[in-house]
């Protein structure tokens, strides 16, 4: 088969796995406690007695549903959501009175430079300290790049977000913290996301490259005289970089989980914040929409993933 | 390899002995706690509210002057305990639906392997969310939550090594003296696919406290005044520019318990290298 097919093949899955996604969301999202519509009149005080205590206006509350399509069956729920979605319709946010899409459009352009800048910063690290530390292997550099990987990997990204804040924020004031707005907005929570990614990569960088210049091969370059240098960048490090690579896929989906907490630290828009309040404020087609825009930001990163395999690798062959 | 050899073997390491120190002092604290706490950690002392650390309170006082040293001693038991159920509960389902997948195959297996990859396609701290949704807030239920959301991984290791085990000659002798599927799952393939389950479960540990308390830091999970963690550091993030330990010294001890975790599950596995190199590919880092 070839490499189409099985790109095809590929784009197909990630097609069923989004169904299956949203299939889900929308299943626990109406098995969940809570009337939306019962809290949306309460939140907008909509229908409350000015003296406080809250009454429903029984025709306001039915016509509400009626307008929100909540009355109908659930199956016709869905199917309606999904021939809207396909059409680029996520509906309506019950609370922001705005079009899910303009929501999402205007959130995901800063979860995407922060997650983009985040991944490249984790890449960079990772690669770098993971090929130092395997060129100097067992040495003392070694072992403090390994411990830094280690301490990297498992830092709560909310505790890392609150001791850069402290340190470059409120003591050293180099960095502003709240908000965005301009590059030195983005430095400390790229900081707080790409480090964590930084450790997992440096770790497997290591251990990959390690492995691979045990190889006959690079004996083989080096017995014809090759430099070190050559060697290691131009033979090793190629055919370490797969399960490197995989990794930074899978790194993606973490990092889009942390996009949730670091946008709320940093009190930054974004979809990861979105998300967060969507969830709290039982706000359905937000929550879909957000959700169903992770797994197929998940789906697409696993096919780039893919991808990248043959390029770095001709010898696999999809089957 | 007896236990005693393999405890030599794992304290000979530089990480797995600081891992099995640190986790063993943890466990102790959070056990004694009583014992050991210099004050009650929820008893508020308006007269020394944001004191910083000093003899009288090693860790500085919180805002309501509780003082946080006997604080972080008594989130080590919720912690501890958040963490080793949600496992507990992801390992419990994941492992069951990957026996059941990998010993039976066919469309059974088909079918539940792609429901963990629906699963999987969820970044975990949003599966959780989403399980916080339904459940609602609390302590409890984020265990839950960060079990269910362990569940995909676990199904996946076990169901991958049930594979490999039902072929070895051992089950085959066993199923040609008649022996029915269950005992032959939980006689001879269970045992045999439990090391590399141990080590990732411990492994598992870290990332669920990590996720715990992360969801208790958004204000889902344990509620004021409980000593959780994650719910401190978020807590003290709104006096950072008066009193940083408030804040600071709960992170530093969610960090210490999943570095240790870590360094130990790391220890684990170069021991019994190298037949759970796989592991690495399965870790994945939580938030």
């Amino acid at each position: 088969m070839g490499l189409r097919e099985a790109i095809a093949r590929r784009l197909l899955w990630g097609v069923l796995v989004a169904l299956g996604v949203s299939f889900i969301v929308f299943l626990i999202q109406h098995v969940m406690p809570g009337d939306p519509v019962h809290m949306m009149l309460v939140q907008h005080r909509i229908g409350a007695h000015p003296a406080g205590e809250v009454y429903f206006d029984e025709q306001l509350y039915q016509e509400m549903r009626t307008r929100l399509g909540l009355d109908k069956p659930f199956h016709v729920q869905y199917t309606t959501f999904l021939s809207k979605a396909l059409r680029g319709d996520l509906g309506y946010s019950f609370r922001a009175r705005r079009t899910v899409i303009s929501l999402i459009n205007d959130n995901l352009p800063h979860t995407i430079r922060l997650a983009v800048l985040s991944l490249a910063a984790a890449a960079l690290l990772g690669i770098t300290a993971g090929v130092i530390a395997a060129i100097f292997r067992d040495r003392w550099i070694d072992v403090g790049v390994m411990v830094a990987a280690v301490s990297g990997v498992s830092m709560p990204s909310f505790w890392l977000a609150i001791v850069f804040i402290w340190v470059f924020g409120i003591i050293l004031r180099w960095f502003p913290f709240i908000g965005v707005g301009s590059w030195q907005h983005e430095v400390l929570p790229v900081a707080t996301l790409g480090l964590g990614g930084a450790g997992v990569i440096a770790r497997l960088t290591r251990s990959s490259l390690v492995e691979v210049l045990g190889e006959d091969y690079i004996r083989t370059a080096r017995a014809k005289g090759l430099p070190n240098r050559g060697v290691v960048f131009k033979h090793a490090l190629r055919n370490a970089m797969l399960p490197v690579v995989t990794v930074i896929g899978l790194q993606f989906g973490a990092l889009l989980g942390g996009t949730v907490i670091v946008e709320t630290v940093f009190g930054r828009p974004g979809i990861g914040s979105l998300a967060v309040t969507a969830i709290m404020d039982k706000d359905f087609p937000v929550t879909q929409g957000v959700v169903l825009l992770a797994a197929i930001a998940f789906v697409m990163s696993n096919l780039i993933v893919d991808i990248a395999y043959v390029w770095l690798d001709p010898r696999i062959v999809y089957d | 390899m007896g236990v005693l050899s393999f405890s030599k073997r794992l304290l000979r390491k530089p990480g797995g002995a600081a891992g099995t120190l640190f986790l063993s002092l943890l466990v102790l604290a959070a056990l004694l706690a009583p014992y050991i706490a210099p004050y009650d950690p929820n008893v508020p002392n308006p007269a020394s509210a944001l004191a910083p650390p000093s003899r009288a309170h090693l860790m500085g006082t919180d805002r309501f002057g509780r003082d946080m040293f006997s604080r972080v001693i008594y989130g080590g038991r919720i912690s501890l305990q958040v963490g080793i159920i949600a496992v507990s509960i992801g390992a419990f389902v994941g492992v069951s639906i990957g026996l059941i997948a990998g010993y039976w195959g066919g469309l059974l297996d088909n079918v539940l392997m792609r429901m963990m990859d629906v699963m999987l396609a969820f970044p975990g701290i949003l599966l959780a969310l989403l399980m916080i949704v339904v459940l609602g807030p609390g302590l409890v239920n984020i265990m839950i939550a960060v079990g269910i959301a362990a569940i995909p991984s676990f199904a996946r290791l076990a169901r991958g090594s049930t594979l490999s085990v039902k072929e070895s000659a051992y089950v085959e002798a066993a199923r040609s003296v008649g022996a029915s599927s269950l005992p032959i799952i939980v006689r001879h393939i269970l045992p045999n696919i439990a090391a590399p389950l141990i080590i990732f479960a411990t492994l598992r540990v870290g990332t669920a406290m990590l996720s715990a308390a992360s969801l208790s830091f958004l204000g889902l999970g344990a509620e004021p005044p409980t000593p959780e963690w994650g719910l401190m550091a978020a807590i003290g993030r709104h006096v950072l520019r008066r009193a940083w330990w408030v804040s600071i010294f709960p992170g530093l001890a969610i960090a210490l318990t999943v570095v240790s975790l870590n360094l130990l599950g790391d220890a684990l596995r170069d021991i019994l290298d190298p037949r759970f190199r796989g592991l690495e590919a399965t870790r994945q880092r939580s938030v």
